[in-house]
């Protein structure tokens, strides 16, 4: 009963000041909103970012030839691609397998030579996790499984080696023993518009692949990918016991691009910081507020005490205060924050004034045009921080109320 | 206004932020929070355009570049310049240095394994003069000033090829002509660039050397122009293309030759600006309350004022005055805080690396795994100015309240 | 006869402004009983705002006893002095008696509240004392919009309906005009009169001597007269 009375006193005492309490509650949202709308950003940079890097570079789950990640070496490849092709699937048939031989070496043509990184792909299971398919040049065409000949070339290292559809290229790459020229024709272009990738990627069968590095039937990894990134641990684990017996190392993404999980890490850490510090700055200005109004109130609570109000509960009143306009900043923060992501999340953002169109960020290309994603975790965890941090800032003016002197406090001018 | 007046109205504003000592210095706490949080990542920020602006324009870009017209969007090998441009460009006034460089891709096979390597033939003492690159050797030299089939090889590819100084290195390739070019080169010194690229597949080698394994003899592919400093590189450009000798090659400046570049640096400070500009305003609208409730209870002293004669404007100044007052004792103390923050930052840095101890890699660059900051005069300035912009901004409002108020209804207000 | 509802034996209050030792009271007998109309009166310093904030359990002695009630005040801690000021005890101070924020109801029965008295009990004390006073009407106004006696009145009436053992009142006309102040102080006489309330009045108002039944004097911290009419 008596909690009624004190609350009706804290929610009538921030109305009466309504302007004092809408520019406090508009520090806070404002704060909140501004950490929602940025984590979300984040949130959308972090998924575009692990989407490339998983999809093109990597796998959710990659199978490698033990102590391939710690030193990468092209002949250190995973034999019997097709078994373990074929038992990965029996242990995840929910997944997609695709398996891959990464070949460093040499690409000339009559006119030029060009270094390259030239990729065995299996076409159809490629498409299936890979958006590589969708960035032929007009006139060019995906890879024919059967076609151990053809090669898709990046658009710019094309131009550098002047090749078009149809030419002839040889590809020159270390062999098990002794230096080996292979021959290939050009199918088709592929351009993604990252001068790395354009400039020095080729694409080929995975047998033209292991026929250049003169190992049948393996290959650099055999990547796994799921729809739903939370199942990665189980898909792991699943994978890895069917690995057993074979000398390979079955990790998830976190593991096989670990500068770009790692910037993740870094990055997030830097931001949930400056989360803190702009809190921290919010806070303080609601405790001036805050006690201010208590310094304006002081006769009023010597009243309330002399009256026989216990100091806990004159203690508890302006903590409602608190309370009560944690609950109203919060919800307009909230409101904000989501409202203000909305439109980047559907058009997206252009950085590209900021960073060029695309960025190199950790090994994998970034896109200047950010979508940023509901973060609900990050988000939920945001407003009750700002909700704590405004009823904490009310406990030291609270506790100054509590501790008045009722005579003196009445006689305060 | 006279001095006598101006005096009057920073001792009464003086005096009214001290009246309430609590108040002012949490107030102030609260923005010199902000100010120092945005120093320290301006600071970092900096710190990482100043990495990024030195590997690309000094290691890579000068600050003027000469090719073959067709040659940069291409990368032909066929498109060269004749070694006689260099020369003239040599003798004109403001060139400080003049570095020519040949490129070439070939494999790279150590004792066990081999990889595609991106060859650099250059003059030695000219390209250490523009990009510093002897200075980055980590292990063993920088090449001979005379070609004697030496290498340098990229500290990722050595570490690949299991490289060190005394490794012979062989290096196939292809030539002018068409046909195969080999030959067996020693490695005298690795090196770390802090391009990505480069450390894990650049090899240096004589220019000359480079011209013999091509068949490439009198040709090079870029000529590098480095003048004084990079804020007359335009000017350089425009002298060093008026020169006859340059009129058959492609003569630009840094930013015309990597516009990508050019533009994240330019965005430097606006990127300052707007954190700064945020957070502050974050700050101010506690400032804003502050002084609203400030004002307020000071209507009877205000009444008095104006009853004595004060116009309201003059009221208006005043509190502009107090706000004045007030951010710079929040930039006092935001300096102050930032300033320790900062040397720390310069001194220390913070470690920002990945995949076991490396540094992070952006737009082809490999930072530093441990982050130095910087601090420009620029940084300064702007966070101060930000600062003072933003708070009078939020004293508008009370300014104008305060210069609104009736003497006789303010004195009744009890 | 009964017990007195005010017991103050010896009472000596001493404290500190300062460097200098100031002796509010030193050493006061007094006895009120119930159903008394009594001023306490003197010039400032003398010690009547003291005693009265003694008698309210708002201060403690530093010797001597005080008995409210039949409770001694002497070693209570503060939250049963609390206590005995929320269920025992009615105040009427000076000014900024009212919570602003507050109806002339809400301030009213504020007191109730906070003992936990029902919804409907409250509501029916509340308009009968409101009424009482004469403010019946005014219920749902706020403070600012009340004048100054009206203000006084809804002190009063929270004063008075927890039906406490006295009334305490610190110079209650002193901020009123003289009509308003007799109006207020004939509202209390009647309340005394007809209720039997107790009143105790710190004051220097001659209006509040006159209407007083018995005026102690106090100077320099003791009774110097204790006239009863």
């Amino acid at each position: 009963m008596a909690t009624v009375g004190l609350m009706r006193i804290a929610a009538r005492n921030l109305r009466k000041n309504l302007r004092r309490t809408l520019i406090t509650a508009a520090a806070i949202a404002g704060g909140l909103s501004l950490l929602i709308w940025s984590d979300n950003l984040q949130s959308g940079s972090y998924q575009a970012l692990i989407q490339t890097g998983v999809s093109m570079m990597a796998g959710h789950v990659v199978v490698q030839a033990e102590g391939y990640q710690a030193d990468p070496d092209m002949h250190l490849l995973v034999n019997d691609e097709d078994t373990v092709s074929k038992a990965v699937h029996t242990v995840v048939p929910d997944a997609r397998v695709a398996s891959r031989v990464l070949v460093q070496g040499l690409l000339q043509s009559p006119r030029n030579t060009s270094g390259v990184a030239l990729v065995g792909i299996e076409p159809e299971a490629e498409s299936t996790v890979s958006d590589w398919h969708t960035k032929l040049v007009d006139g060019s065409e995906w890879l024919d499984p059967a076609d151990n000949k053809g090669v898709l070339l990046g658009a710019k290292l094309a131009e550098s080696l002047e090749v078009e559809v149809g030419d002839k290229v040889v590809l020159m790459v270390q062999g098990k023993d002794e230096v080996v020229n292979r021959l290939f024709r050009v199918r088709g272009l592929i351009r993604t518009g990252t001068d790395d990738i354009d400039g020095f990627m080729g694409l080929t069968t995975l047998e033209a692949a292991q026929a250049a590095l003169e190992q049948p039937d393996s290959a650099t990894m055999v990547t796994v990918h799921v729809d739903n990134p939370d199942d990665v641990p189980q898909v792991q684990a699943a994978v890895a016991g069917a690995m057993a017996d074979r000398p390979v190392e079955v990790l998830p993404w976190q593991q096989a691009l670990p500068e770009m999980y790692e910037f993740i890490q870094l990055d997030r850490q830097s931001g949930r910081m400056m989360f803190f510090v702009i809190a921290i700055i919010v806070s303080m200005g609601v405790l001036n507020t805050v006690l201010m109004s208590v310094m304006e109130r002081v006769r009023e609570f010597g009243v309330m005490l002399a009256l026989g109000t216990r100091p806990g509960q004159v203690f508890r009143v302006i903590l409602f205060e608190g309370v009560l306009l944690g609950f109203f900043a919060t919800g307009l923060g909230l409101a904000i924050g989501l409202a203000a992501t909305w439109p980047g999340h559907v058009d997206g953002i252009d950085f590209a004034a900021m960073m060029g169109e695309q960025v190199e960020v950790a090994g994998v290309p970034m896109n200047a045009l950010i979508y940023p994603q509901f973060n609900w975790p990050g988000t939920i965890g945001s407003c009750l921080l700002a909700w704590l941090m405004t009823v904490l800032s009310t406990l030291w003016p609270a506790w100054h109320a509590a501790r008045l002197e009722p005579v003196q406090a009445m006689r305060q001018t | 206004m006279s001095t006598r007046t101006s005096r009057f109205y920073f001792a009464v504003s003086w005096r009214n932020l001290w009246r309430h000592r609590r108040r002012t210095l949490i107030t102030a706490a609260a923005m010199g929070l902000g100010i120092a949080m945005c120093m320290a990542s301006i600071a970092l920020q900096d710190g990482m355009y100043a990495r990024l602006f030195d590997v690309m324009v000094t290691g890579s870009l000068g600050h003027v570049q000469l090719h073959h017209p067709d040659y940069p969007a291409k990368k032909r090998a066929h498109d060269t310049l004749p070694s006689s441009v260099f020369e003239p460009i040599q003798q004109l006034e403001g060139v400080e240095q003049v570095a020519p460089r040949l490129y070439n891709f070939a494999l790279a096979a150590g004792t066990e394994s081999s990889a595609g390597a991106q060859l650099v033939g250059v003059s030695p003492g000219q390209e250490a003069g523009i990009t510093g690159i002897d200075g980055k050797v980590e292990d063993g030299t920088w090449l001979a000033d005379k070609a004697g089939l030496q290498a340098v090889v990229g500290v990722d590819l050595a570490d690949e090829l299991d490289l060190t100084p005394g490794s012979e290195l062989v290096l196939v390739g292809q030539d002018a002509y068409g046909g195969m070019a080999n030959d067996l080169f020693t490695v005298v010194g690795i090196v770390r660039t802090g391009q990505t690229a480069l450390d894990r597949t650049g090899v240096w080698v004589h220019l000359t050397d480079l011209q013999t394994f091509t068949a490439m003899d009198d040709r090079v592919h870029e000529v590098l122009v480095v003048g004084h400093d990079v804020e007359g590189a335009h000017a350089l450009k425009d002298a060093v293309a008026q020169l006859p000798s340059s009129a058959e090659a492609l003569v630009r400046s840094w930013d015309e030759a990597n516009p990508q570049a050019a533009q994240m640096m330019g965005m430097q400070d606006v990127g300052a600006f707007i954190m700064l500009g945020i957070v502050l305003s974050v700050a101010a609208l506690g400032v804003l309350n502050t002084m609203l409730m400030s004002v307020f209870e000071r209507v009877r002293e205000f009444g008095v004022l104006r009853a004595i004669g004060l116009a309201p404007r003059q009221l208006m100044v005043l509190v502009v005055t107090e706000s004045m007052l007030l951010a710079t004792v929040a930039a006092v103390m935001g300096l102050t805080m930032g300033g320790l923050l900062d040397a720390w930052l310069v001194t220390h840095g913070i470690e920002f690396s990945v995949d076991g101890g490396k540094g992070l890699t952006y737009a082809g660059v490999t930072l530093d795994p441990v982050m130095k900051g910087m601090v420009r005069p620029q940084g300064i300035v702007i966070t101060v100015v930000t600062v003072y912009l933003v708070t009078l901004l939020a004293a508008v409002w009370p300014a104008i309240r305060a210069a609104r108020l009736e003497p006789v209804e303010a004195m009744r207000e009890t | 006869m009964a017990e007195p509802i005010v017991q103050v034996r010896n009472l000596v209050r001493t404290y500190q402004q300062g460097q200098i030792e100031v002796q509010a009271l030193r050493g006061v007998d007094l006895d009120i009983q119930a159903g008394e109309f009594t001023a306490l009166m003197g010039p400032s310093g003398s010690g009547k705002t003291t005693l009265l904030n003694q008698i309210g359990a708002l201060d403690t002695p530093t010797s001597g006893s005080v008995r409210i009630d039949g409770q001694e005040l002497v070693g209570m801690n503060k939250v049963a002095r609390s206590s005995l000021r929320l269920n025992r005890i009615g105040f009427v101070f000076q000014a900024y008696n009212l919570i602003p924020v507050l109806t002339a109801f809400e301030n009213a029965e504020f007191v109730l509240m906070m003992r936990g008295v029902s919804e409907a009990e409250r509501k029916e004390r509340v308009m009968r004392t409101l009424a009482a006073v004469g403010l019946s009407g005014m219920e749902h106004r706020l403070p600012g919009e009340l004048s100054g006696g009206q203000q006084q009145r809804v002190a009063v009436a929270r004063a008075i309906v927890g039906e406490p053992a006295l009334v305490l009142a610190d110079e209650p006309t002193a901020n009123l005009d003289s009509k308003t102040g007799n109006d207020l102080l004939d509202l209390m006489r009647k309340l005394n009169e007809d209720q039997g309330v107790t009143f105790v009045f710190a004051t220097h108002d001659p209006k509040v001597m006159d209407a007083a039944k018995r005026v102690v004097t106090l100077v320099d911290g003791n009774i110097a007269k204790d006239l009863i009419k």
